[in-house]
């Protein structure tokens, strides 16, 4: 049955809708129900030619774009209930094309890089040079969007301050101490930044390497000589811990994680140091250990007379004394006044031999009965005395 | 047989087929939709509810002559059944229900 419609049909606009008509086809192929896409189209087309004599191409076209997105989830919808599998397939494969897609234009988008907006040096006081060689400069370029900038054409000129040789690119030459401003420019951006020159001539104690497990975090404290001798005040260090899973580092800090042994390895400027971190056991005394046990440190206590003997493990091993109380953690800052004695009995060599002032040494144990007496040193030293004795075996191969 | 329960904009849309008559096609749904509720809701939802509809055999509908204007498209004229018909009834008896007891002061003033 047909029924006519008597209501008054606007001016028709047939010579500007031609884009139904590919969407019709592009519908279509999707899947979508033709009876839905006809009436649907049919319906945006009639409104479009409505809106065309009524509002202008403009607003029309404005109107069916806005009106074709809102459309789309609904066309889905159909596509996905009346569409064959073939339909659904196609569908599947379009609407991840247009995921990915507009995935990859946003990850493009946002990962575009600006035009430069800031020039930043490494701290917000300055730029630290322990270097007695040439160094460049480092400055840091960002976009509006916080992107950093690649650029390597920063220009750098002497302003103020002592009289360090700094060139256009930005090479600079410490060849004493004093701090000089620079303005560091980057196209039309430009900066002051203060250049400390520190030069270190050597580098020296790195010697905060012997943690129990359990022990907090503690400071690195390093000295830093500079070219007259005296100490640097300010150095900018880069430290690399060499097994992170034995000790890792939080800033200047260096947090025992577990037992073990590893290096530090400390460059400052042109100079470069190690040091060995080890992470020990706490034990009661050195008797029965485990072969597994490579780590373990005792804490001794004796009043002036007393001494204890204990057994020693067969093989290779590193003795450390460390003196003084074991109050406040375990670092063998002070190698020189030990007040225990040590000595070793039976089928053992240790190498320096142990005596006074000897506070650590290699020895190899080469069977059963080797023995450690610790004994208090007697009148001379104080009525009581305490100290802590590391034992490191070496690995068997 | 009891109707299925009908949804606000289908509720909304079928009130609108039955008071456009001859003249209910999506279009003219819409816009009647919009003039009355204030709610201008896009031709594909709008098309959704009346396919839905016709599922649930409330509607039914048939094709005009090709038009011109739509594109030599036609225009599809929805019908209310008699399914529809006892559908509207229903929601009617239960506004009723729902609103027995209200106060007259909260009750909304008839056009």
């Amino acid at each position: 049955m047909t029924t006519h419609v008597s209501r008054r049909q606007p001016p028709i606009a047939t010579a500007q809708i031609t884009s139904p008509r590919v969407a019709e086809r592009g519908l279509l192929a999707l899947g979508c129900d033709p009876a839905f896409v006809a009436d649907l189209l049919g319906d945006l087309t009639e409104e479009y030619a409505n809106r065309t004599a009524r509002d202008g191409v403009g607003p029309a076209r404005w109107w069916y774009a806005r009106e074709a997105v809102r459309s789309a989830p609904h066309l889905v919808w159909s596509a996905i209930r009346h569409g064959t599998p073939q339909g659904r397939a196609r569908l599947a494969a379009y609407v991840a094309a247009c995921v990915l897609t507009f995935s990859a234009a946003a990850m493009v988008w946002l990962a575009r890089n600006g035009p430069p907006a800031r020039l930043v040096a490494d701290e917000s006081d300055g730029i630290v040079v322990n270097n007695l060689l040439p160094v460049q400069l480092s400055m840091h370029a960002f976009d509006a969007g916080g992107h950093r900038l690649e650029r390597t054409d920063v220009r750098y000129q002497w302003v103020s301050g002592a009289p360090i040789p700094v060139s256009a690119r930005g090479v600079v030459t410490c060849t004493h101490r004093g701090n000089a401003v620079v303005r560091a420019t980057l196209g039309p951006l430009g900066t002051h930044v203060v250049i400390h020159c520190q030069p270190v001539r050597a580098l020296r104690g790195a010697s905060w390497g012997n943690f129990v497990l359990g022990d907090s975090a503690r400071t690195l404290e390093l000295e830093a000589i500079g070219l007259d001798g005296r100490p640097v005040t300010r150095i900018a260090a880069r430290l690399r811990v060499r097994d992170s899973t034995v000790a890792t580092l939080d800033g200047a800090r260096l947090l025992p994680l577990r037992l073990g042994s590893t290096g530090i390895d400390v460059e400052v400027g042109d100079q470069r140091t190690s040091a060995k971190v080890t992470v020990f056991e706490p034990v009661r005394t050195f008797e029965g250990l485990r072969p597994d046990q490579r780590w373990v440190v005792a804490s001794v206590h004796l009043l002036r007379g007393a001494s204890v003997r204990w057994p020693l493990p067969v093989g290779l091993f590193f003795l450390t004394l460390n003196p003084g109380s074991t109050e406040g953690g375990f670092a063998t800052t002070s190698l020189a006044h030990s007040t225990l004695s040590l000595s070793v009995a039976g089928p053992i060599m240790c190498m320096p031999a142990l005596g006074p002032g000897v506070v650590d040494t290699h020895c190899l144990a080469r069977g059963a009965g080797a023995t450690l007496t610790i004994a208090h040193p007697g009148s001379a030293a104080p009525e009581e005395v305490g100290g802590m004795i590391a034992l490191e075996r070496q690995e068997q191969r | 047989m009891s109707t299925p329960p009908l949804g606000t904009l289908e509720l909304a849309v079928l009130l609108a087929v039955a008071r456009l008559r001859d003249e209910a096609y999506g279009l003219a749904v819409r816009r009647d939709l919009a003039a009355r509720i204030g709610r201008d809701y896009s031709v594909g939802a709008l098309y959704t509810t009346l396919q839905r509809l016709e599922d649930k055999g409330l509607l039914t509908s048939h094709l005009g002559e090709p038009l011109p204007v739509r594109g030599g498209r036609s225009r599809r004229h929805f019908t209310v059944s008699g399914a529809g018909a006892r559908a509207l009834r229903e929601a009617e008896r239960h506004a009723a229900s729902i609103w027995a007891g209200v106060s007259t002061a909260l009750r909304p003033r008839r056009a």
